[in-house]
């Protein structure tokens, strides 16, 4: 019988706890190095954070709804096994299983007591020349973005360095036993419908996709890409984009990076990006960028507003990083847009970074952000700093202040501040409290709290 | 005290805190290695970088050189001296490395300064790690292997942060995917594929800014009020939030709060003039939503239901939703298309 997704979610929750717990750690720590012949090397992260605020909703005819005091508790699990021997292949399986669980105690206000979800479950099997990875896992640039399936990726290494990468599976959903609504991605919306017969039932089978990347590199100065991605929602198609990436780095002074992504149900470009990055000294890194965008061919062909309209807006960019001393970094950047219709917009910022590596082990930023489009703009001060006075011990302090252009929600400022503190109670080990407070349009005063437990465990079978 | 002053002044505090540390001066290398008084008769013999750090050929611990051979030239002030003087940037981090191995190359004639740059320079403590890329030079082999682990301690490649080779300054956040799809082997040393999805996957209850509040440095773009401000981010980067974000992950928010359009009795958040004759008019919808649909798509993507069908199906009184030139490769029977062109 399969395990339904609060069967999966309790066991991450529960699982997660016990595992981040110190007791459950230490006996871990203790096993060490197992000597004898390398079988594979692992590694496992489980990260616990509980926070606690009250939940209060925003009632659409005005006015605010208390609620009670929330409690949820989240965990994110991650193992990994590389260099697996196996009898065919010394060092050439690799395993990565990432899953999180949210458990609200307390007021769970509009969504699920219990839920969860698998990030990502494969495993590949590397060749001399190439691999076979199978399971759940992503695949990024290029003409797929990025995509998370269920299904299987190839790539091999031909001569003259020539390659190809190839790729098809189930879309992956963010449920995975067919809950209502769980086909809407990352959407809340079948905790908020009350009968759950209102949303249709989706169908797996109908949420599919395919692509590949065919390559040339020499591995030093050029790197050119050509690739397909083509996805299949509720058996429509969603994206069918094919893409021209390149990478060229003629010498260690610049190197040139560029991607088009063209939409072919759509015969246009949907994306345009090029980035000239230049070193003119170890100390000094700039970059140029450009970039044409139709957001409307962001979204999937299946939506009815993906047709309605082609309007794209261009961006022109810079932006450098100076490190002055070994102590000092100062870095900014600028960028203008130019939508259809001839209005402009701009974000344009700067920030300094002081760091010693003495007792204190301090870092300290100070940043100013300036956003303008077309309706609105603010002005965003940030100001944070970091002490790690001891060598398991460290602080941070972060605060925004940001300045609204027109007012939202009747509200021209926010203020957000966040401080924490962490101890590494052992290598494997470490806890971290914060606090944080904010005053925004939203809420006159927000105070949120947040424990984190983390266990980080890592080593070698013999 | 209000708590906004007190979290101003923990701020200040912090800050103060760490500004007094930068005033602790370094070694003087300089000094001991080109100033001193030495070599001639009646003078002690000159030091080398060797005086102080022979013993570092066989043991790395030894970096700091032993207190004892300041007594030789500054006597009893010698402690006193060598307690001012801030330790050594240990970049909490090792490298396996062998300084005699090295040292024995006919490339370095025994020499440190050819990897430690700028190790004379007052207060430039920082430079005396060399840079990852004066080690590529030599050893680019096992980097085109995608192997990390033969310099680095495994347990230390996931807190590294590369400064001189696959820099993740500049603008490399902004563009790490086109560089994340050529070198995939090289981003999984230190990163799993699930390091990926935390981020881009939005299915979580529970944003990286929440989990991660120490991290200062990292460029997570939701800190902040971003809640406040999140309208204004789409618009100035239209169809950025749509890399990651499906329409439905935005309505999912705005149906709980009352503002979707496919929620009963829902607030209308658009001004007057939004919908109606007048389309040029400053506020009308048609000229923010030729800016950016995907703004629209945020509360208005229903499928069939979606309600601007209701005005610019064939025939309706909104008129032809497409813009000049518009065409399609898919067919006119396929059912998206027929949500407005009912045959």
């Amino acid at each position: 019988m399969r395990p339904t997704r609060i069967e999966i979610a309790f066991a991450i929750v529960v699982g997660g706890s016990v595992l981040a717990s110190p007791a459950a750690a230490q006996p871990r720590a203790e096993a060490g190095v197992v000597e004898g012949e390398d079988l594979f090397a692992y590694s496992f992260h489980v990260e616990t954070v509980g926070r606690l605020f009250r939940r209060s909703g925003y009632d659409p005819r005005g006015g605010l709804v208390e609620g009670g005091i929330a409690l949820p508790l989240y965990n994110f699990a991650q193992l990994r096994i590389d260099d697996l021997d196996v009898p065919w292949g010394d060092d050439s399986i690799d395993v990565e299983l990432g899953a999180w669980g949210n458990l609200n105690l307390g007021d769970a206000g509009p969504v699920q007591r219990l839920d969860g979800d698998v990030q990502v479950a494969r495993i590949r099997q590397r060749f001399d020349h190439g691999y076979v990875t199978i399971g759940r896992q992503v695949r990024g640039g290029g003409a797929a973005r990025f995509v998370r399936f269920d299904g299987a990726q190839a790539g091999v290494e031909a001569p003259f360095g020539l390659g190809l990468d190839a790729y098809g599976g189930f879309a992956v959903l963010p449920r995975w036993n067919q809950q209502p609504g769980y086909h809407l991605l990352g959407s809340a919306a079948a905790e908020l419908v009350r009968d759950p017969e209102v949303l249709r039932a989706p169908s797996r089978e109908q949420h599919w996709l395919v692509g590949a990347r065919a390559y040339y590199t020499d591995r030093d100065v050029i790197d050119a890409g050509l690739s397909f991605h083509e996805q299949r929602a509720d058996g429509g198609v969603a994206r069918r984009t094919a893409a021209v990436d390149a990478n060229f780095t003629p010498m260690e002074l610049f190197a040139l990076t560029g991607r088009v992504l063209l939409d072919v149900d759509a015969t246009d470009v949907s994306d345009l990006r090029a980035v000239l990055d230049v070193y003119p000294t170890d100390r000094v890194v700039l970059s140029g960028s450009y970039q044409h965008l139709v957001p409307a061919l962001m979204l999937s062909r299946q939506s009815v507003l993906s047709v309605f309209s082609t309007n794209a807006f261009d961006e022109w960019g810079i932006d450098g990083q100076w490190r002055a001393v070994s102590w000092l970094r100062v870095g900014g950047d600028a960028y203008l847009d130019r939508f259809e219709g001839g209005a402009f917009g701009h974000r344009v910022g700067g920030h300094l970074r002081l760091s010693s590596d003495g007792a204190l082990h301090t870092v300290g930023r100070l940043g100013y952000r300036r956003v303008r489009e077309a309706i609105n703009g603010y002005h965003q001060i940030r100001a944070s700093a970091s002490l790690r006075p001891w060598s398991r011990a460290h602080f941070t302090a972060d605060g925004f202040l940001y300045l609204y252009d027109e007012p939202i929600s009747g509200v021209s400022t926010s203020v957000v501040g966040v401080l924490s503190s962490g101890y590494d109670v052992a290598r494997y080990l470490k806890l971290l409290v914060a606090t944080s407070l904010a005053r925004s349009p939203y809420a006159l005063t927000d105070i949120q709290g947040t424990l984190r437990v983390e266990v980080d465990w890592e080593g070698e079978v013999r | 005290m209000k708590p906004l002053h007190a979290w101003l002044l923990g701020c200040i505090t912090v800050l103060a805190l760490g500004c007094t540390e930068l005033l602790a001066p370094g070694f003087p290398h300089r000094a001991h290695l080109t100033e001193d008084r030495c070599g001639k008769p009646g003078q002690p013999p000159c030091p080398s970088c060797a005086t102080c750090h022979d013993e570092i050929r066989h043991d790395r611990e030894q970096k700091r050189g032993d207190p004892e051979l300041c007594r030789r030239c500054h006597g009893e002030a010698s402690e006193e001296l060598f307690s001012r003087v801030r330790p050594w940037s240990h970049k909490r981090t090792e490298i396996i490395f062998s300084h005699e191995t090295h040292l024995e190359l006919e490339a370095f004639v025994g020499q440190c300064v050819a990897c430690h740059t700028g190790v004379t320079k007052d207060g430039v403590e920082g430079e005396v790690f060399p840079p990852m890329k004066l080690c590529i030079d030599c050893h680019d082999d096992g980097l085109r292997a995608d192997e990390c682990a033969s310099c680095h301690r495994p347990r230390d490649l996931k807190r590294l942060v590369p400064e001189t080779f696959l820099r993740h300054d500049g603008a490399f956040f902004r563009n790490h995917g086109m560089v994340a799809s050529r070198n995939e082997g090289v981003c999984a040393t230190c990163h799993a594929e699930s390091d990926c999805v935390r981020c881009h996957a939005q299915g979580q209850p529970l944003g990286l800014k929440t989990i991660l509040p120490e991290a200062i440095d990292r460029p997570l773009i939701h800190r902040g009020d971003f809640v406040a401000r999140h309208a204004i981010e789409a618009r100035s980067q239209q169809g950025e939030c749509a890399r990651c974000h499906q329409p439905s992950f935005c309505d999912s928010c705005h149906l709980e709060r009352g503002v979707s359009g496919q929620r009963q009795g829902a607030l209308n958040p658009h001004p007057i003039g939004w919908v109606g004759p007048d389309a040029g008019g400053r506020n009308h919808h048609g000229r923010a939503a030729r800016r950016d649909i995907t703004s629209c798509a945020a509360c208005h993507d229903a499928g069939p239901a979606t309600n601007c069908i209701r005005c610019h199906r064939v025939g309706g009184p909104g008129g032809n939703p497409h813009p000049s030139g518009w065409s399609s490769l898919r067919s006119p029977d396929a059912p998206m298309c027929r949500y407005c062109h009912v045959p």
